[in-house]
Parts: C-alpha cells; structure tokens; sequence
C-alpha cells in the first residue's frame, strides 16, 4: 500500500457570521493516498469547495487534524502554509482565476515567484509546463484572447509548473462545454496516470466522477457513504 | 427621471462616505482658490466704492516719449505740462479729473510717525469719483488755484491722527507744512488705483513748484462723460490730440505714446506689457487668465477623473446588472454625470464658501490696505461656471468608459 | 519579482496612464516649488556685502521737481548738519538705497563682448563705511577728483566673467555707443569688490559696477543718502532729526526710514509668491494623497482574485503586501523619471535663472521624495488590507 496523501481526521469547518453559525463541514475523517485521483460530489453548498479551501490549507479547520504527505499540518503561521501552497499544492478554479493583465507564460510563472529561482529556470519551466497542457504556441498570448478550455488548459499548466504532489481542482470543467471538459478531464487523468500527481477533484457532473479512482460524496457538510 | 437620478446620486454619496469626503475635498480647495482670484480680478475691475462711475470715464495713466530713432525714452505716468498741453484741452470729456500718484508722507503724532499715502488732486476729482462723504466736504476750484493747504482724510487717518474724534476744522503738520481738514471720507482699497489715497491735498499745495515744469510726472488724468456712449469720442480726440504733440525740446522728443482706458483695458495692458500698444487686447488677456485657471484645475481634474474611474469600476456590478435589465448607456451615463454635478455642487458651495472665507482673512491680514471684498453675485455665477466646467471634464472620461464596459464583463468582474 | 511587476505595471498602462499623469503633474509641481524655494534660500544666505544694521535710509523729495544746480549747495549743507549730530556716525550719499528694487542699468562693453550690469554711485568712503570688502586694487577717493576718465571697481562677478583671470586693474572699458575715435572718457577699473546686493537678500546675483559720486558736481543729482545712527540710538530721534534737516533745506521733504524695516518689508514682499506657491503646493499634494489613497483602495479591491490566487500558489501575506507597495513606488518612481526628465530641460537650457543645476537638482530630490513617499503611504493602508483578506474567501469573491 502506497503512503497517504492527505489525511482528514475529523475536520469540521464552523463560520461565525454576526450571530449565525453556519457549520459548513462536519466531522470529516477522510485518506487519500499518493498517486490516487479522486472525485468529491454534492449538491450545491453542500460543503465540497469548503472541504477543497481546507486541503488546500486555504482555509484552517475549526476542529480536527489535517495530515498532507504525512506531516501534520501544527502550524498557523503564514509563511508556513505558503510554502506547503506553493511547494505540494496546485490549485485549479472553475473560473480559472487567471490574471488578466499579464500574459499567459507571465501566469505559469507565478508559483515560481514564490522560490528562489533564476529567471531563465522560470521561464523554462514555464514552458515546459504549457507542453504538457498544449498550449506552448499561445505563450504570448493575454488570457483574454484565448476560449475558456484555452484559459482553463494554461490555469493547469500553472498548477503543475511547481510539480506539486497534489493538484486541487474546483469544478474545473464548470465553466466549459462537455467537448473542452472532455479535454480538461483528459489532461487531468493523465497528470494522475503520467506524472504520479495526486488529484483531487470537486465535481457535481457524475460522468465525470466516474472516470476517477474513487468518488466521495457529501451532504450538507458530512460526508456520505 | 431625474428626481430618481437625484435620490441614487444621493444614495450614492452617503454610501461611500471616504470617496465622497475626497471629492469634495478636492472641489472646494480647488473653487476656494478660484474664488478668491475671481474677487479680486473684480475689485480691481469693477466700478465699485468711489469708483463707482468708472464707467463714466477713461483714464490716462502712462506716458512715454521718445523720438524716431528711439535714442532716448522716457516714460512714468503723465506730467503737468502734458496735462496742460494735451489733456485739458479736449473739448469732448465733460470733466477732466486728475491726480499725482499716492506718495509716502510724513506726519508726526505725539512723536510716533505716521506714514499716509498722500494724493494730489484737483476739484474736477471730487467729481468724477463718487466718494463717501463721513463729514466735510471737499476742497472747491478756488481752494485748488489758490493752493489751499487744506486735506481731506480717510477714516482710518482720522483714528491715526485725531484718535478718531471729529477731525473737521482741525489742522496736522504733513512734510513741514501745516493743512486744515475739510473732509473725512470712508477708506478705499488700496487695488482701487483711481481712488486709492489716505490724504487728499490740492495738487497745487506743495512747497515749490518745480512740477509744473515736467513733461514726465507723477499725474493721472480721468476722462469723464456723463453719457458713456460717448467714451470712444473722447478717446479719438486725444489720440487725435497726440499728434499735435510739441516738446520744449523737440529735436529729443518729438513722439509721445499714450492711451485712455477703461479700467479693464489698464488692467490687460498692465498685465500684457502693452502700456503702449495701439490696442489693449482684452480678450488676450482673459483668455490668459482663462489659461492659467485651466492650468491650476488640471491637477485637481486629473485627480477627480481618476477617483471617478475607481468609482465606477467598483460599481461595475451595479452597472452591469443594470445594463443587463435594460437600461441604455445614455441612462447610465446621464445617471453618472447627475451624481458628479451632485457632488460638485456640494463641494462648489463649500469652495464658494471657503474662498469668502479665505478673502476674510486676506482683509483682516492688512496685506492689501482697506481691502473690502465684496459679496458679489457675478463673482458666485463665475464660481459656479467653474463648478460646472469642473463637474463636466472630470465626469465626462469616466462616464465614457462606463459606457463601453461590457454588460457581462462588468457583471463578472463584480 | 521586480521584473514581473514591471510587466503587470506595463500591461495595465491603460489604468495606470491616468495616475501616471497625475503622478508626474504633481511631481512638476513639486519640483517648481521646492527649486524656487531653495535657490531663494541659497540666495538668502549668500553674503549681502554690506552692513544694514542701525542704518537709515534718507529719501529726499525736491519738491516734487527736478534737481537743480541750487540744490547742489543744499547738499552740501544738509550732509554737514548730519555730520555734526552726535547721534549720526556718517552720512553718505548712496544713489541707490538697498532693498529698494531699484534698478539702473546700463551695457558695457569690453574686447567686443556686452555686459549689462548695474550701476551705483556713492561718495568717498561710503563703501568703507558700510562694510564692503576690497578684493584687488583701492576705493575712491577724494584724489579721483579731476579725472578725465571715470573710475570705477566692479564686483567680483563682472571680473571673472569680463576679464577671466588676467587682472581688471586698469582696464578701459566703455559705454556702448561710444568708440574710441570719440573723447568720450573711459572707464577705468580700479578695484574689484566682492559684491554689493543692492536690491537685497531675495534677489538674484547680478554684474555690478560701482562709480564715485562727485559733489563737487553740481550736475549729479541725489534722491537718497544713508547716515549710520551711533548705536542704541532710539527711534524717536526721527523726529528730531526731520526738524533739523527742514530748518537746513526748507524746499526739501525728508522721508526716513530705518533700512531694517525696508529689508522686512522687501523680504515680506519677495517671500510672498513663495509662501503662496508653497501653499497651493502643499494643498494640491494633500488632493492627490486622497485621491491616490481612493483609487488604491479601489484598485485592491478590484484584484482581490489576482490576490487571492497568489496567496493560494503560495504568496504569503507580508509579499502580497510587498508587492502592492512596491508596485506604487516603481510607478512613482517611473513618474519621477518623467518628471526628472522634463524638468533637467530647465537648467540645461538656462531659460530661467532660479532653475539651475544645484536647485533643480534639489527640486528633483524633493520631488521625488515626496511623490515616492506619497505612493507609499496611500499604499500602506490598502495594502495592509489586501493582504489582511483571507484567500479562500478572495477566491470566491464573485
């Protein structure tokens, strides 16, 4: 049995608002192993993206211990959590999140930023990471000028140009019709199967989710089995 | 409509509170400084106090002669023998007012010195100039020819001299030579040329009189029809006149060059360097003052426009869903200009208030004597003119770019 | 990093222009300011090259007419009366007073090249008398009397720009429109002195050239003499001594005021633009501060999904920070180069004499320094804000 990726040991998530609390995950104790692509399903505000924000260590759990490469995650302290970001996590939006002001190879680039490499390195890494994604023709290019599978194709080169061990995908072929979700789905399966990379994805399209390794389901905020 | 504009522009202002303290921040500086410049272009322009007929008259006020090869030049304002040869003469004005040029002089009071601006006039000025009599009168032409040592003071030399008791009929030592007040008048603003003085003495009461000899001296003379219409007959005859100029010294000044203005034209000749000049090119000069307006503003402009921007692209949401329900972008942009002329007139009222405020302070400092602003209504519509320029060129780019963002780009950048 | 901020300024010109312009508007402002300010300070603390203090300026009105010979004699009488009161030290006739603004120029030329300096004369001793200093050669003195040709010193300035570095001691130079085929006299440099600022402390260094004033002539004419009071005398002598002098020149008015009050009021008078200026530059600096302020809050608003995405590929707080502080201080600093560049034109051109090298230079400096320091203050806040935001909730900010 290979080791754990991600270990979620009765995790819950609590937000205060003036005087609501809205419990948006629930005692979640959940193992994800390396090399696993695995699919979370639920109906909207069910508590996926808030259980993605959490692995990703976007977010801190009200309650509970979060495991990631089999170190536990003690710390609060930012700079920590950035550099576990940036070194062990690549995150994939369903609005790609892409910086419109810069060009696209400018976008990979970024989670380079955050390391202390030279330029050139960046660059070439960058490069090789639009390859992998097919997009090396359109390094120049303004996310704007590009389709949404386009965007969404360079919001995964930048994902993987750190050579996380774990990709986080939210939604990823939300945004995009079934022929270009097919294209995501297909460069996202064989990051898992080629590179080795862990995925762990948020979808509520069941066709989708069947083309993963194992498919967890949540209900308001507990999951479901 | 535009009472809805009215109620969202409103809305709009008290919602973003910092946003809306900046801007009229911003314009009410900017209008103060322009208020102030406004008031005091007025004072200086307008016929106000004793200058109250200054319409009524033009002034000569430089001279300047010279020869064909200009191999000497002279000039200052106007001398007696150019009064007598040139200026008295003219059949056309029905008054001929002039006076010397205000002079420090020097009066002693139980040992303090006092420093009055002296002028020297003659009867004709009491005349033309329409001051405020506080007690007395004024000296009358046989006073003047028999040079008369008799003055007329201001209140503010009543109070320096007398204390402030009655001063009519009381006599002070002026430069070693002893005069009897006649007259007390209300003090003028040293920025009214033609009335400004702290003494008034007939020009003829001084110690020798030497004066009578020059061509070049310390005069002034005022033109004055009782019908206004007939300025420009006036101004022809004396520049008609000059032609028949003649020096005693002929072969070294055969030309003189000088013109009659109304105080405007003094003003952009003064401004222009054009003392001279056959024209006075007024509208050269207000385009001028125009420029240098425009210049002050642009900083503050560039300001606004750019705090709009922020504005309305943080809005964009609101702007995109509406845009998505239907309105036009004329709507949207007419909304965005009434909630900026909203903002600017509040700031304006606050400049406009702010500015009197500020011409206050510059009366009470005394940097520009007995200066007395006043609350003028051309001076607040000139205001405003500026308030509405303001609000147009700072609301017309950022109202522009409202209106080419795209519905669903603005909804998704929300 | 810088680099990839360098980009993201780049390719949001279209955002930044605007802030830009105003950036470089007011960082000229600035500039104009602070340059006037401090070649009015520099010219402040140069040397005046003379002695003002317990002196009184003399202003004589011959009843407002022109001077005549008769009144040559009157002179003559009115110096001796001051001479021979106890509380007067000396009295000289100086035909332009100091801090007055007058101005008497007139073009000279030397080897074919023209100067327009301007010009004084005062009686034998007076430049002892108020303390000027003698750089080369003598003061007049009662010994030019007679000459055919006009002696005159010049200031240190004429000297070095006339004659470089060979000796003005003896030269000839001549008023132009007079050649040497005329008789007209020369003039004949016989000393150089470090300077006199006629016109007081705010005006700018000038040429000067100093004659002797001829009583013995009766053709010169004078409008103001200068007596130096014994000191502690008190003011009120004034009056007094306006008495003595009306007694010895009846037609003569006599107007007196101490050179102290005449330097306040020239210096009132020449500092006022700058306070003026100065005001409205600091009024048009606190506008822009608010507005830059605004448009960054606004403008980190707006990026809270750039923002956020960084925190999420592993910025952390305190860069996410860094990086908007050092994005207004590269665009204050590109603002400052414009600036520099249009404002260097001033000095290289020579057009405007307060604009040279050393307070432009200074202008420059401040310019800088305060846009720079406006950029980062108004970003502070913000800033702070902006990366105060959590990155979950930036991310799904929509």
């Amino acid at each position: 049995m290979s080791e754990l990726a991600i270990q979620l040991h009765e995790v819950s998530k609590t937000y205060r608002t003036d005087r609501i609390e809205t419990v948006a995950v629930h005692d979640i104790t959940l193992d994800v192993r390396q090399g696993e692509m695995l699919a979370i399903m639920g109906p909207s505000g069910c508590g996926k993206s808030t259980l993605l924000n959490l692995i990703g260590l976007l977010d801190e759990p009200s309650e509970g211990r979060i495991n990631l490469l089999g170190e536990e995650i003690r710390t609060s302290r930012d700079r920590d959590l950035a550099r576990l970001r940036n070194e062990s996590i690549g995150f994939v939006f369903q609005s790609f999140h892409l910086i419109p002001d810069l060009r696209v190879v400018d976008n990979v680039e970024i989670p380079l930023l955050y390391r202390k490499l030279p330029a050139a390195e960046r660059r070439r890494l960058a490069e090789t990471a639009l390859e992998r994604v097919g997009l090396a023709s359109r390094m120049h290019h303004f996310p704007t000028q590009l389709s949404g599978g386009q965007q969404q194709r360079v919001a995964i080169a930048r994902a993987i140009v750190g050579e996380p061990k774990i990709v986080l995908a939210d939604e990823p072929t939300g945004n995009l019709d079934s022929h270009m979700g097919d294209e995501i789905m297909g460069i996202l399966e064989g990051l898992n199967r080629d590179g080795g990379s862990t995925v762990i994805m948020v979808t509520h399209d069941q066709e989708k989710a069947d083309r993963t390794d194992r498919v967890v389901r949540i209900f308001d905020g507990q999951l479901v089995h | 409509m535009f009472r809805n504009y009215l109620i969202t522009a409103y809305k709009v202002l008290l919602r973003r509170k910092f946003f809306s303290f900046v801007n009229i921040f911003g314009i009410a500086l900017t209008l103060a400084v322009i208020t102030v410049v406004i008031a005091m272009l007025q004072n200086v322009v307008q016929p106000l106090g004793a200058e109250a007929r200054a319409e009524n008259y033009l002034g000569v006020r430089d001279l300047m002669i010279t020869n064909e090869e200009q191999t000497s030049t002279s000039s200052w304002a106007i001398g007696y023998r150019f009064l007598e040869t040139q200026v008295m003469p003219l059949e056309t004005p029905d008054r001929i007012a002039f006076f010397a040029e205000p002079r420090e002089g020097t009066v002693f009071v139980r040992g303090q010195k006092v420093s009055p601006r002296v002028v020297r006039a003659n009867h004709e000025y009491w005349n033309v100039l329409a001051f405020d009599f506080r007690d007395g009168r004024p000296f009358a032409n046989d006073e003047v020819s028999s040079a008369s040592r008799v003055a007329v003071i201001n209140e503010a030399m009543q109070v320096a001299l007398f204390d402030g008791n009655p001063a009519v009929g009381k006599r002070f030592d002026l430069d070693g030579m002893t005069f009897e007040v006649i007259g007390v008048v209300a003090n003028e603003p040293e920025t009214r040329l033609d009335a400004f003085g702290e003494i008034w003495i007939p020009y003829t009461a001084t110690a020798t009189d030497g004066w009578r000899k020059n061509w070049i001296g310390p005069f002034s003379a005022l033109l004055y029809a009782e019908d206004r219409d007939r300025l420009p007959v006036i101004r022809d005859e004396f520049t008609a006149r000059l032609e028949t100029f003649v020096h005693d010294d002929p072969e070294e000044w055969s030309i003189a060059k000088a013109t009659a203005n109304s105080k405007l034209e003094a003003l952009a000749r003064e401004f222009l360097d054009r003392r001279f000049a056959e024209d006075s090119r007024v509208g050269l000069f207000f385009g001028a003052v125009f420029a240098a307006m425009v210049a002050f503003m642009f900083l503050p402009t560039i300001n606004l426009i750019n705090l709009n921007v922020s504005r309305i692209l943080e809005r964009a949401g609101e702007i995109g869903v509406r845009k998505a329900f239907g309105a036009s972008t004329r709507t949207l942009v007419g909304q965005f200009l009434v909630e900026n002329l909203v903002l600017s007139f509040v700031g304006g009222i606050l400049g406009v208030i702010l500015g009197f405020a500020l011409l206050a302070f510059i009366e009470s400092t005394g940097m520009i004597a007995y200066a007395q602003f006043q609350f003028d209504v051309g001076t607040v519509l000139a205001a405003f003119a500026m308030i509405v320029v303001f609000a147009v060129l700072s609301g017309l780019y950022p109202a522009l770019r409202m209106a080419r963002m795209h519905p669903v780009g603005a909804l998704r950048r929300g | 990093m810088l680099k990839h901020l360098t980009k993201l300024i780049w390719n949001r010109k279209g955002e930044n222009a605007l802030v830009l312009v105003e950036l470089v508007t007011a960082f000229l402002v600035i500039f104009f300011v602070a340059a006037t300010i401090s070649y009015s300070l520099w010219l402040y603390k140069q040397p005046l090259g003379y002695d003002w203090e317990d002196t009184w300026e003399l202003r004589i009105a011959i009843g407002n007419s022109e001077w005549q010979e008769s009144d040559s004699e009157t002179l003559r009488r009115v110096l001796n009366t001051l001479k021979g009161q106890p509380a007067i030290e000396w009295a000289h006739v100086v035909r332009l007073g100091p801090f007055r603004g007058w101005n008497w120029t007139s073009t000279v030329a030397y080897e074919g090249r023209e100067f327009i300096p301007m010009w004084n004369t005062m009686t034998d001793g007076a430049p002892q008398d108020l303390g000027m200093t003698l750089l080369e050669g003598r003061w007049f003195g009662p010994e030019d009397a007679g000459r055919i040709d006009d002696p005159i010193l010049i200031n240190e300035r004429l000297a070095r720009r006339m004659f470089g570095d060979a000796s003005p001691l003896g030269q000839d130079i001549r008023q132009r429109g007079e050649d040497e085929e005329r008789d007209d006299p020369a003039l004949t440099v016989i000393g150089v002195f470090s300077d006199f600022r006629q016109r007081g402390d705010l005006h700018q260094m000038t040429d000067y050239v100093l004659g002797r004033h001829e009583l013995e002539d009766p053709e010169q004419s004078v409008y103001s003499l200068l007596v130096r009071l014994e000191p502690g005398t008190a003011l009120t002598y004034e009056e007094a001594l306006v008495d003595v002098l009306s007694q010895t020149a009846p037609d003569w008015r006599f107007v007196v005021t101490p050179l102290s009050r005449i330097r306040a009021d020239h210096l009132r008078e020449q500092s006022m633009p700058l306070y003026i200026g100065g005001t409205i530059a600091a009024f048009l600096v606190i506008m822009v501060a608010f507005g830059l302020f605004g448009v960054l809050w606004q403008n980190v608003t707006r990026r809270t999904d750039e923002l956020g995405l960084r925190r999420a590929v592993g910025a952390t707080r305190e860069r996410i920070y860094r990086q908007i502080v050092l994005e207004m201080t590269l665009l204050a600093l590109f603002a400052a180069i414009i600036g520099t560049i249009v404002g260097i034109q001033f000095p290289m051109l020579g057009t405007f004499r307060p604009l040279d090298w050393r307070s432009s230079g200074l202008g420059i400096g401040a310019a800088t320094l305060i846009v720079s320091g406006l950029c980062v203050v108004c970003a502070l806040y913000p800033a702070r804000l902006a990366a105060k935001r959590p990155p979950a909730e930036a991310l799904h900010y929509e």
